[in-house]
């Protein structure tokens, strides 16, 4: 699961991690809790082809192997309800009990289900087989990072709450499949200033914490928007920026550089190394190319993924 | 310096109440406290209703620690000698302690109170009910709106791809705990019963086997012990709904310059519209600074033409230049749609440090820029 507080790039990121991963030769699935109109196209499927995010295949891997691929697949909380109540034998009365408003007390009463719901959904498709063979990895652009972590508490807070009965054994099934390194690992997403990296080393000592209710292993924490310039930084350091605008464009970079250079050394000392860096893209709506270009750079540090 | 007043600080001048909305991550709590410490320099008595601020800004403002959910009076930064010198106010939202004070008020006698307040279903709505954060937000802010001490309530929403869930919080409340659903739980309890009879009602016999029968009974006695103050609630809420709509109350977008960003902050313009509300305003969070008027191309001419020349030096210049001017090009292609949409209301545009300092002088300076506009 990839998180980052709004802003970060999280989908960006979730698209690099994809592609990187399919040109490993691995079947990947893209699992979206919002509508994100252009993730199909990130993950380099045809504009206007009109991916129904129904888990569908949007495109192959690049890699010799030629096995890799991504689907992908659009997953609501009202859908994973629908799901969930049928599988309970109460589909006729889904309707009913959504209108009546009981389905509104029940979550109130168990907070955290509809998340939990989610989550089972996602447990489900884990092991489900694509079109073309089982899924190697199920990667879920998750919601921004507040409520990433009520998502992630939900498991373990209805386990707590709920006493009996087959959302309890669900809820159970969903935290040991989060908390097991070998099957579930959470991806941080942030970028190389203060305040950001501040959030993400308080996020991960609470995801982490061994004895709190989420207790994940992390993968690679991923620095989005790297900028680097060493051969500008040089010219201002020996003062050969002149004055104007070509000189305040310089130190303005040279100032920023050093800013994201700082803040990437203080993750890595955090996180003693396991930080991915991508690269600032001087343009503000991304391409396909674009990540695919990311996805090489992700690719390079196969010892990270 | 007596400059006219902009169309920015005519519109925040107007305003009893400027509630600052936008998705997460475009600098809105920033932007919301910066205001506050502008507004209160000019010689208004602001008060700034804050959720989660970055321990940064928090530090900036010289609140940490000691923000709680009654306001804490902040000093103003104070290299300014003309200023008309107001006063600066903070608060840090809680919602379940906003909720707490709300029945309170409402309850007829304190053993409804206890009843309430210790039911573990009141618990789960006042903390994690959906809505409950942006009602509580909307309560402290009628509340502060009443208080003497202010003429301005400044206030930072939960983050939130829907403006409606902000707007709409009083209403969805007072649905919830007003619901059909509620009565038909309590209505045993009304006809002299002092169990409910699961057994009777097929529905929440299952409902009771997937959720636990005990959770159920939880929610069950909490809606009896509400029963007699929802009037109160709901009064309570159509003030705070009307307040939210009237004039004195103004709504000012945040967005950044990210593709994203701006769809989002157009779709909230979209919400807001649809609820019968107007933008107030827009700020354009985290631009990046504009060298010279020229373009990006012209750069990077220049830097072939260096580079011809031999001068690698001069190259570089002009390659570095050419890139943060695409850099800001990007950046007005990716606002230009919600420039455009939202011409007839002011603008300010907000430009980043590259030094990445956050200090009360700059956040100051942003709410400075800010009004200027």
């Amino acid at each position: 699961m990839v998180a980052g507080k709004g802003g970060v790039g999280k989908t960006t990121v979730t698209a690099v991690l994809a592609n990187a991963a399919a040109n490993l030769g691995l079947r990947v699935l893209v699992v979206t809790l919002d509508d994100r109109p252009g993730l199909d196209v990130l993950l380099g499927g045809s504009p206007g082809d009109g991916a129904s995010y129904d888990g569908d295949l949007v495109s192959v891997g690049r890699g010799d192997s030629g096995t890799g691929s991504i689907h992908l697949r659009t997953l609501s909380a009202s859908e994973a309800l629908q799901d969930y109540l049928a599988t309970q034998g109460l589909a006729r009365l889904a309707k009913r009990l959504v209108s009546t408003g009981v389905v509104d007390v029940v979550a109130s009463a168990a907070p955290g289900i509809d998340d939990l719901l989610v989550l089972g959904k996602i447990k489900h498709l884990v092991g489900l087989a694509g079109p073309d063979g089982p899924h190697d990895l199920v990667l879920v652009d998750g919601p921004a990072a507040g409520h990433a972590l009520s998502l992630l508490r939900s498991p373990a807070n209805i386990a707590t709450t709920v006493r009996g009965g087959p959302l309890r054994s669900q809820a159970i099934e969903v935290r040991d499949m989060l908390r097991d390194p070998n099957r579930s690992r959470l991806i941080l997403v942030t970028l190389p200033e203060t305040t950001p990296v501040n959030e993400l080393l308080e996020t991960m000592s609470v995801v982490t914490d061994s004895n709190g209710d989420i207790a994940m292993t992390l993968g690679p924490v991923v620095v989005n928007g790297v900028d680097h310039a060493p051969d500008v930084e040089e010219l201002v350091a020996s003062g050969s920026a002149p004055t104007g605008e070509l000189g305040d464009a310089a130190r303005f970079r040279a100032t920023k550089c050093a800013v994201h250079r700082r803040e990437v050394a203080r993750l890595d000392d955090e996180l003693g190394g396991a930080v991915l860096s991508l690269p600032h893209v001087a343009r503000a709506g991304l391409t396909h190319d674009d990540v695919s270009y990311l996805a090489d750079i992700a690719g390079s540090h196969e010892e990270l993924l | 310096m007596a400059r006219q007043a902009g169309p920015m600080r005519t519109m925040i001048d107007s305003a009893r109440v400027l509630v600052c909305c936008g998705s997460g991550g475009v600098g809105k709590t920033t932007t919301a406290a910066a205001i506050a410490v502008e507004a209160a320099r000019l010689g208004r008595r602001v008060v700034v209703i804050t959720i989660d601020p970055a321990k940064r800004l928090a530090d900036a403002l010289g609140m940490s620690g000691r923000l709680g959910n009654e306001p804490i009076r902040l000093d103003l930064p104070d290299d300014h000698p003309n200023d008309h010198r107001g006063e600066l106010w903070a608060m840090m939202l809680d919602a379940k302690e906003t909720f707490d004070d709300l029945v309170r008020r409402e309850a007829r006698h304190s053993r409804q109170v206890d009843d309430i307040l210790g039911n573990p279903f009141y618990v789960n709505i006042a903390s994690r009910l959906s809505g409950s954060q942006e009602y509580m937000a909307a309560e402290k802010l009628f509340e502060l709106r009443d208080d003497d001490r202010f003429d301005l309530v400044v206030v930072d929403t939960p983050p939130s791809r829907e403006a409606l869930d902000f707007l709409d919080a009083p209403k969805k409340l007072t649905n919830f705990l007003d619901h059909r659903v509620y009565r038909w739980l309590v209505a045993p309890a009304r006809g002299g019963l002092k169990i409910v009879n699961f057994a009777a009602q097929p529905i929440l016999r299952t409902i009771g086997r997937v959720i636990g029968a005990d959770v159920l009974a939880d929610a069950v006695d909490f809606f009896r012990a509400f029963e007699g103050i929802e009037d109160g609630f709901r009064d309570r809420a159509r003030a705070v709904d009307r307040l939210l709509r009237s004039d004195e109350t103004k709504y000012l977008v945040v967005a950044s310059p990210r593709s994203d960003t701006v769809n989002e902050a157009l779709y909230f313009t979209e919400q807001l519209g649809r609820a019968g509300v107007v933008t107030g305003g827009l700020v354009v969070n985290r631009l990046q600074p504009m060298f010279g008027r020229g373009s990006a191309k012209s750069a990077t001419a220049n830097a072939r033409r260096a580079e011809k020349d031999g001068d690698a030096t001069l190259a570089l210049l002009h390659e570095n230049l050419a890139r943060l001017r695409a850099i800001g090009e990007a950046e007005e292609v990716s606002i230009r749609p919600l420039l455009d949409r939202l011409s007839d209301v002011p603008i300010a545009r907000v430009t980043q440090r590259a030094d990445d300092v956050h200090d009360l002088q700059a956040v100051s300076e942003i709410g400075t820029s800010i009004l200027a506009g």
